[in-house]
């Protein structure tokens, strides 16, 4: 089971060097100023699959584009 | 006695590629795909008018909200994507393709989308727990009537006539889109298991055989073999890599994911 947390861009690349963290390419939001990592183990701050899922459903992380 | 419902002494006489071959990738519709970028730089995806090709993807549980099966985009230029994906609209499930061109071009000459609901012929409902195997054959020339078509667990479902228009591409992913750039969205929390590409638009005869009365087979001993080939999580691949069998060697790589995530089931 993987856990999931949210990380300022910024602050990206010191949580993926954790051997705990089990992201490699991670994915961002539209604005790319935040990303969703995922952990071996709990950490501070985590949410579930649940969670990570609706959160990710939001339209901060994704929204349908208009047709032309 | 049974190992993964084969008997010990029928395992025996098994290739071990064939007993590797019980594995798929079960995404979380979060943060795993699979890169398949080395796919669409090949070029062998491209609309440019004169390529002809195929593209199938055995799957099942991908959800009932809008989730990317397969996609490709290039690095430069909003709106340069093509993909296929499933979707629900309350309980009618669909299947569809959409392509663009640019910011205000698609490359149908309908319009971005070509949808199939599982009430029309031959249409599925892609969330109903059994495996599902979805082709898109493309003949890329320019204003083609018929060029483009959708292939649903064997059977013709959709065609879509082809705009003026073309796309060249760089990037893929498996399980989620890819677009304007290398951005992703839209994961599916499918399982998928076999995936492949062909330089040739398949005939409805040969998409028939990809089925194979729905359960996967080794593609590459039909005519003509997928140029990529890939069954996650099996040929001896060390995760987090997808070994391309096909004809030109193309691996993949699982991203985000675990070892947890290669589960023991396969369209069978």
């Amino acid at each position: 089971m993987k856990h999931y947390k949210v990380f300022d861009s910024g602050d990206v690349a010191d949580a993926i060097s954790s051997p705990a963290c089990v992201t490699t390419n991670p994915r961002y939001n539209l604005a790319k100023d935040r990303a969703i990592l995922s952990f071996r183990v709990s950490v501070d701050g985590c949410i579930n699959h649940e969670e990570a899922l609706a959160l990710v459903h939001g339209p901060e992380w994704q929204s349908e584009e208009d047709e032309p | 006695m049974s190992m993964h419902g084969v008997t010990k002494a029928f395992s025996a006489a098994l290739s071990p590629a064939s007993r590797f071959r019980e594995k798929s990738f079960k995404l979380d519709g979060v943060e795993d795909r699979v890169e398949m970028d080395a796919v669409a730089a090949s070029g062998v995806l491209d609309w440019d008018h004169t390529k002809k090709w195929t593209v199938s993807i055995w799957f099942k549980d991908p959800g009932t909200d809008l989730a990317t099966l397969w996609s490709v985009t290039r690095s430069v230029g909003n709106f340069r994507w093509l993909e296929m994906y499933t979707n629900y609209s309350g309980a009618t499930g669909q299947v569809g393709f959409r392509g663009y061109a640019d910011s205000t071009h698609a490359l149908l000459a309908s319009g971005t989308t070509l949808a199939v609901n599982d009430s029309a012929t031959n249409g599925i409902l892609p969330n109903d727990g059994n495996w599902h195997n979805v082709v898109l054959t493309v003949d890329s020339a320019s204003g083609a009537t018929g060029g483009t078509n959708i292939y649903l667990d064997g059977l013709l479902a959709g065609t879509g006539n082809n705009g003026v228009r073309q796309n060249d591409f760089e990037y893929m992913k498996v399980g989620a889109r890819v677009s304007n750039g290398n951005n992703t969205s839209f994961y599916s929390p499918m399982v998928v298991s076999q995936f492949s590409v062909y330089n040739d638009e398949l005939s409805a005869a040969q998409v028939a055989n990809i089925w194979a009365g729905g359960r996967t087979i080794d593609e590459r001993g039909l005519t003509p073999a997928p140029v990529h080939f890939y069954r996650y999580g099996n040929d001896g691949a060390v995760f987090p890599n997808a070994v391309d069998i096909g004809s030109v060697g193309t691996n993949g790589r699982a991203e985000n994911m675990t070892g947890l995530e290669v589960v023991a089931e396969h369209p069978s």
